[in-house]
């Protein structure tokens, strides 16, 4: 079909093409994760509420919020971690957010707390727990390592907007992931994510260079051409 | 020299019939093209498409996916008026059962999520113009020949065997399967790929005829 020296042209504009494609560091290697250590926790207020702006997130697209009621139990590290995220670039992060006490009735809260009209969203959330885990990849001898937080917790949301009024339940889920090579150090770390941010995984840190040079040195597993990753979120799913 | 006969007898009788045994051993013809023929997965091969009908590699004619995305959406669009109601209940009154409210919204929101994935799903098929991509076909592939050739290769036997041709050009690919290929960084295989690409060349063309297939091999 091509002449040779088509066929040549070809070839050498793919090879350039694939050379300057940019992927992310961890999609180049396959990981065969081994749960090592797990613990699950009962905490009473989220450590990090990632699902619970993301809730918010999603309801913004259809419909404009103006403020957020929080109701939960208030913690040093719930609130940390609430100044933080507005670095994630969410926009429901950047809501001004009213701290109110959990418990009692989301219905009620919502009767008391919001003017029907001011777009304002209460946003309760309870029945949380974090798991902790600690996988060991199969593919690197046991080199390579991931450190998860994961946080479920129940939430639920009321907007009383007088047109269309909106309620919401559901179990929320965010994470973060640590991957590291023998130790969990500068220059030993391949990556550092959270979900959910804007509905989808966040990269907040990743090592290209490491990722290639272990890669190279055979010391991380090159993931295979047509290999689709089994795990939704990076990782083996966790048990109850 | 009767002990010397013997000895001779016995020597010709392993020179002649051992090495036949042994090579009876070593080589077996398999005819894949019947094989693949009989499997059940065939039955639905189609040859135009190059893929599986009613199976996840099948093509979608667009209009269909447009029906199944309209349908989708309206049943989003249902549960959330539906949801939207009891809400409106719920804030106007003070006298509610609270939990049997929220069992009902924890219901909509489930149905919602399930449907608003398979939306998602469809919405991505739609976009490919309801070419599903070559994933989907591999993994197809990859059970047929797992089935097929695993079989017949595991005695460890040399097989000379017919590799069959079907009537089929190259199976259509989605919109995003040339981006797929490109995000693979693997310029290595790419240039084994191209350094052989004339034996394979001639062996595409040739696929009717016999091929000795190498014992052990994976590839």
């Amino acid at each position: 079909m091509f002449a040779k020296s088509d066929n040549k042209i070809f070839a050498l504009l793919l090879l350039f093409m694939i050379a300057s494609w940019p992927s992310a560091a961890c999609s180049l290697a396959l990981h065969d994760w081994k749960l090592v250590f797990y613990l699950k926790i009962p905490v009473s207020a989220p450590f990090f509420p990632l699902a619970e702006l993301n809730t918010v997130s999603e309801r913004m697209q259809n419909s404009p919020v103006s403020s957020i009621v929080w109701a939960a139990s208030t913690s040093w590290y719930g609130r940390l971690a609430l100044s933080f995220l507005p670095l994630t670039g969410d926009p429901a992060a950047l809501l001004p957010m009213i701290n109110v006490p959990a418990g009692g009735s989301m219905l009620g809260l919502a009767r008391g707390h919001l003017t029907p009209g001011s777009a304002g969203i209460l946003l309760g959330s309870d029945q949380c727990s974090i798991k902790i885990a600690f996988f060991s990849d199969r593919n690197s001898a046991y080199n390579c390592h991931q450190l998860v937080l994961l946080q479920n917790s129940r939430i639920r949301a009321v907007q009383p907007d007088p047109a269309c009024p909106w309620v919401h339940e559901s179990i929320g889920q965010s994470w973060l992931s640590l991957i590291f090579y023998q130790m969990p150090i500068p220059g030993r770390t391949l990556s550092l994510s959270m979900y959910p941010v804007r509905r989808s995984r966040l990269s907040i840190y990743e090592d290209h260079q490491l990722v290639e040079n272990l890669l190279s040195h055979k010391l991380l597993l090159r993931r295979p051409d047509l290999v689709v990753d089994p795990y939704a979120f990076d990782f083996p799913e966790l048990p109850e | 020299m009767i002990t010397c006969k013997k000895f001779l007898r016995l020597l010709s009788f392993f020179v002649v019939f051992c090495p036949a045994s042994l090579f009876a051993l070593e080589f077996k013809t398999v005819d894949f093209e019947r094989l693949l023929r009989a499997h059940p997965l065939m039955k639905h091969f189609d040859p135009d498409s190059g893929r599986f009908k009613g199976t996840i590699s099948e093509i979608i004619p667009v209009e269909v996916m447009q029906q199944r995305v309209a349908s989708l959406t309206a049943q989003i669009a249902a549960r959330e008026t539906a949801k939207s109601e009891l809400a409106r209940q719920a804030l106007n009154s003070t006298i509610v059962d609270e939990a049997a409210i929220w069992n009902s919204i924890r219901e909509h929101d489930t149905a919602i999520a399930s449907l608003k994935k398979q939306l998602a799903a469809e919405q991505e098929l739609l976009d490919q113009k309801g070419v599903p991509a070559l994933t989907t076909l591999f993994s197809q592939t990859t059970t047929l020949v797992r089935d097929v050739v695993r079989g017949a290769a595991a005695s460890g036997s040399l097989l000379i065997n017919k590799l069959p041709r079907f009537r089929s050009g190259l199976p259509r690919p989605g919109e995003n399967d040339l981006r797929r290929f490109f995000f693979y960084l693997d310029a290595p295989r790419l240039e084994k790929y191209l350094q052989n690409s004339g034996t394979i060349g001639l062996m595409f063309s040739q696929t009717d005829r016999p091929v000795l297939f190498e014992r052990n091999g994976e590839d």
